[in-house]
């Protein structure tokens, strides 16, 4: 177990260092010179000499990459030349949105998938499972952020069942104080709880629209899943124990195919990461999705080459513990055991 | 597929299966229906779809303007039709490059494997932890906005799938007793490659490529509708969104329906496409699906 650790470990060490440099190399070395680009195309080349200079570009290039790895490693990301705030605190205050926005499309995308994929894999009837494939093709087919755009106009603007796209609470509330910075828990936790329900009002809409796309993808693999394990002899075991069809698949079918989607959970935030950034575009949410894509247009070179370091590191993370909880928790795949 | 002269058995079933496999006959009627009204449709019509008529703005759907027009006047239906080529073109040439790089790349790691491979593997995993769309938005900052730039960050996204499915199907394939027969009849590595192996490979090629035909257009259209894509008065279904966006909750919701609703129908028919072709063709194996 703790040798399979160690290797997964520096697998992921050795992919996190090719990020860096693939974004460091793509960054820095393709033809748009950053010293140029933060300059402005008025700048003369002597205040470009310079800034090259303070920036290091006329370093060569093994020694630019090792400057930047051990300062990234330290934890200084650098500076955004449009707000002048150091890249670590603009990302810590964004993070907490996107935080909690992915989350909550994680988890509204893992429940809808599961109960409607045990759904339709339980009742034998063709119909469920057409349904279920049809909506799984439709959710996978569809732009999230148009799907943003017509909910707001149908649920919001229409109905005014939902907040229009005004952020994460309604203008007026003030938020509550900071302990995790997502704004639902810390309502609860002093007991704000008008500012809790504002915050949930306002989180439904981009979490059902980001949950959109891993549930298409989660549906379908949990139902191929679901059906592999019924096959399996351990279910005709317990059937013939005399357990009944319903007891069968709800305590053996479904936990052991849960286990799959362990495996996939890096995928599902990466996932959530590309939904957010669109996403937090239409709702006018304030995360790093929205950070990110502003960084872009301004073209504000640390933001964006910190944030692409970061979502690489947050997906390597993710997966190594993904793998580590999946052997923990199976130990077929401890033993190597397919 | 590639065509097959005089019909093997194999090609007869298959015919057979597809006949009578109703879904996925429909869903490619719709899609060619679709390309032919793509790649015909703008030269057919006869609005300008950047031809401004300030008379006719933000009208909605009629006989003379089928769809409506945008807050320019400009007839929507000349610019979804426009849109929809430029959006599916650039995701064909994504899935092009894509598979071209993958090929080649999977080819090389697993004929040659050791360090090759190594590398090759490295890479593509450094790669494949990027989200699509941002990397996609790192080559347009290294670039300039634009479908380009895009369509470059998305096919290098695209490839590490491509080569990750061939370097295994070449490991297991130069392992079975053809391959080492032809070896010992003497034929070069390069003629067991391309003559040998490579046809083996290419409906596991073509069936990974429609899987991420329809995430590569929606990838383009995202990258549209953050105006790092398509650049106006470029016409591309992501963008005309974003240009709809402000009209759209006031009312003309013509401006944002349309081109969302093509981009919806068209990357729907894909998906099925590729589903039920993979049943078909290949029983056994599970392609992933790109982001």
């Amino acid at each position: 177990m703790i040798k399979m650790i160690l290797k997964r470990f520096g697998l992921a060490a050795a992919t996190i260092l090719g990020a860096s440099l693939f974004s460091f190399f793509l960054l820095r070395k393709l033809p748009g010179d950053p010293a140029r680009l933060i300059g402005g195309d008025l700048a003369d080349e002597q205040t470009i000499a310079t800034l090259r200079q303070t920036m290091g570009l006329d370093q060569p290039f093994p020694l630019q990459f090792w400057n930047y790895l051990s300062s990234s490693l330290h934890g200084d990301l650098g500076f955004s030349y449009s707000t002048g705030q150091s890249v670590g605190t603009l990302v810590q205050t964004r993070l907490p949105a996107t935080v909690e926005l992915g989350m909550s499309g994680v988890f509204t995308a893992v429940v809808l998938a599961t109960v409607f994929g045990a759904v339709a894999v339980y009742r034998k009837k063709r119909g469920a499972d057409i349904l279920l494939r049809a909506a799984s093709s439709l959710a996978m087919g569809s732009p999230p952020f148009w799907l943003a755009l017509v909910a707001i106009l149908l649920l919001s603007v229409n109905l005014g069942i939902f907040p229009g796209p005004e952020g994460r609470l309604s203008p007026g509330i003030a938020p509550p104080p900071t302990f995790t910075g997502f704004y639902t828990l810390d309502a609860l936790k002093s007991g704000q709880f008008g500012t809790f329900f504002d915050a949930v009002r306002h989180l439904i809409l981009p979490a059902f629209t980001i949950a959109v796309g891993p549930f298409a993808f989660l549906s379908r693999l949990f139902r191929s899943q679901l059906r592999n394990t019924l096959r399996e002899p351990f279910i005709v075991v317990a059937r013939s124990r005399g357990l009944t069809r319903g007891s069968v698949f709800l305590h053996h079918a479904v936990p052991n195919s849960l286990l799959s989607l362990i495996a996939v959970t890096a995928m599902l935030v990466a996932e959530a990461m590309t939904g957010s950034v669109l996403v937090e575009k239409v709702f006018g949410w304030p995360g790093v999705g929205s950070l990110t894509v502003d960084a872009i247009l301004q073209k504000d070179f640390s933001v964006v080459q910190g944030v692409i370091l970061l979502s690489a590191a947050l997906y390597v993370t993710v997966s190594f513990l993904a793998d580590v909880v999946y052997s923990a928790v199976d130990p077929r795949i401890r033993a190597g055991v397919k | 597929m590639v065509a097959v002269a005089a019909e093997s058995p194999i090609a007869v079933s298959r015919r057979r299966i597809v006949k009578g496999d109703r879904v996925l006959v429909a869903a490619l009627s719709g899609l060619a229906v679709i390309a032919v009204a793509v790649v015909v449709g703008p030269w057919l019509w006869h609005y300008d779809s950047n031809a401004v008529d300030l008379a006719a703005q933000l009208s909605p759907p009629s006989i003379d303007h089928p769809l409506g027009t945008d807050n320019l006047g400009r007839d929507l239906l000349a610019r979804v039709l426009l849109g929809a080529q430029t959006s599916l073109g650039a995701g064909l040439v994504v899935v092009l490059a894509g598979a071209v790089l993958g090929s080649v790349t999977g080819l090389l790691a697993g004929a040659l494997g050791g360090v090759v491979d190594s590398v090759l593997t490295w890479l593509t995993n450094s790669i494949l932890c990027f989200p699509s769309i941002m990397l996609a938005m790192a080559v347009v900052m290294a670039l300039k906005p634009g479908i380009p730039a895009v369509v470059i960050g998305l096919s290098i996204h695209s490839f590490p799938w491509y080569m990750r499915t061939i370097r295994g199907e070449v490991m297991r394939i130069a392992a079975q007793d053809f391959v080492k027969s032809t070896n010992a009849i003497g034929a070069t590595q390069m003629r067991i490659l391309f003559r040998h192996i490579f046809p083996h490979l290419v409906s596991t090629i073509v069936l990974q490529m429609a899987a991420v035909f329809g995430a590569a257009v929606l990838s383009l259209a995202a990258m549209g509708f953050l105006g790092m894509g398509a650049q106006p008065p470029t016409a591309e279904l992501g963008a005309m969104i974003t240009e709809g966006q402000q009209f759209f909750l006031t009312g003309q919701w013509w401006l944002v329906a349309f081109p969302g609703l093509v981009l919806l129908v068209a990357v729907t028919l894909t998906t099925i496409i590729a589903d039920r072709a993979r049943e078909l063709l290949d029983p056994r194996g599970e392609y992933i699906v790109a982001d």
